[in-house]
């Protein structure tokens, strides 16, 4: 495992649950250590997973504990500047979409997991996975040409 | 999904960059490799034309050997040396593909991946000469002479070729030494058959001992050239 190519890509799924650099840093950083604390998974090969599945659950924990405090969110006005028309329009059509959808576009086509740990990172069936891979997708095409007809 | 869909995707879920990320990688501790895991991932990098060569002398060597008679010994020990060029190709292959310097800085540097892979070489051939004098039926002094004796002496002296001309006509400056080996072997065959029955099965270790101490020290002086190589580029 390249630490370095998963420490970009896992901290991208933190910066997207968490909408905070510092948190996702954070969550992101404390699931290393858990992965390399421990040896079960990394012999059984399921390093992602059990990488994916702490940062999932970390972020979930301090979604509920700050909620009361209101996150700071970034993600809403991160760097406009240098925003391209194109990228603009991709992250509305990617806002008209459920958080469950997003989630499976950002795992499967943006950090490239394979299928099988995708699967089990969300707790559901390959088969299942497939299908709302899929319904993702037609989605967030829809909303892209809306995005293209209204823009 | 095509290309241009996942680029697009790509391109909406950007995220500021980490700052934290390279502190945080190096504070990391190094994953420790066990040296049984690293023999066995560096036996996945050995050329698969060495392993071809080494098991088609072996095989060469294991038909003639159960058919030579004692006095004909010496068709066996002309195929040994050209065993040895499977260690020698492989222990000059970094320089000779222009990858040493990279390998010096390396997780696993040149020191490392070089004494690996002629350790599994080497043990393989080992293997394959002890075969090849069970095969053979030879006793200690007849295999000791016949079959390790001129495995050695070209490994030796193709190990020392490799240190000493640094270019990229080592391998076959090396090869030629192999030949040369295995063509000595088949002219004087006659005074080796000669001095093998003169001499007892001391003076055969004896022989072989020294051999033995030649290509260890030709393997150290080896190994200690890139570590100088190391030195040199800092």
């Amino acid at each position: 495992m390249d630490i370095e190519e998963q420490y970009d890509k896992l901290y991208k799924f933190c910066y997207y649950r968490l909408k905070n650099r510092e948190l996702a840093e954070d969550v992101c950083q404390e699931s290393f250590l858990h992965l390399l604390q421990s040896d079960t998974y990394k012999a059984q090969g399921k390093a992602l997973q059990y990488l994916y599945t702490t940062a999932r659950n970390l972020c979930t924990d301090l979604y509920r504990k700050k909620k009361t405090e209101q996150m700071p969110d970034e993600l809403a006005c991160s760097f406009p500047e240098d925003e391209t028309l194109e990228r603009l329009s991709v992250k509305k059509a990617l806002e008209k979409l459920g958080e469950d959808e997003r989630e499976i576009l950002l795992l499967r086509y943006v950090n490239e997991l394979p299928a099988s740990t995708v699967a089990a990172i969300l707790g559901i069936s390959r088969f299942s996975l497939y299908r709302r891979a899929a319904k993702a997708v037609e989605n967030f095409k829809k909303a892209l040409r809306e995005e293209d007809i209204n823009g | 999904m095509d290309r241009k869909l996942q680029d697009m995707l790509k391109s909406g879920f950007d995220a500021p960059e980490p700052v934290e990320k390279r502190a945080f990688i190096r504070t990391l501790p190094v994953q420790k490799v066990s040296n049984f895991k690293l023999l066995c991932t560096q036996a996945r990098y050995i050329r698969k034309s060495a392993w071809l060569l080494g098991a088609v002398l072996f095989i060469a060597a294991a038909l003639t050997a159960m058919v030579v008679s004692e006095s004909s010994m010496w068709i066996l020990s002309a195929l040994m040396p050209l065993l040895s060029l499977t260690v020698i190709s492989e222990s000059g292959r970094s320089e000779s593909c222009g990858m040493a310097e990279l390998e010096l800085s390396a997780r696993f540097n040149l020191k490392t991946v070089f004494l690996a892979r002629l350790i599994i070489l080497g043990a393989a051939d080992f293997i394959m000469l002890c075969a090849a004098s069970v095969f053979a039926g030879a006793g200690l002094s007849a295999s000791l002479i016949y079959i390790f004796c001129p495995y050695i002496l070209s490994a030796a002296a193709g190990l020392f070729i490799c240190r000493k001309i640094r270019s990229s006509g080592e391998m076959y400056l090396s090869a030629a030494a192999s030949f040369l080996t295995a063509g000595l072997e088949i002219i004087f065959r006659k005074n080796i058959f000669s001095f093998y029955l003169s001499c007892g099965e001391g003076e055969s270790f004896l022989i072989f001992s020294l051999m033995t101490a030649a290509l260890v020290y030709e393997g150290f002086k080896r190994i200690k050239e890139t570590e100088e190589l190391k030195w040199s580029l800092e």
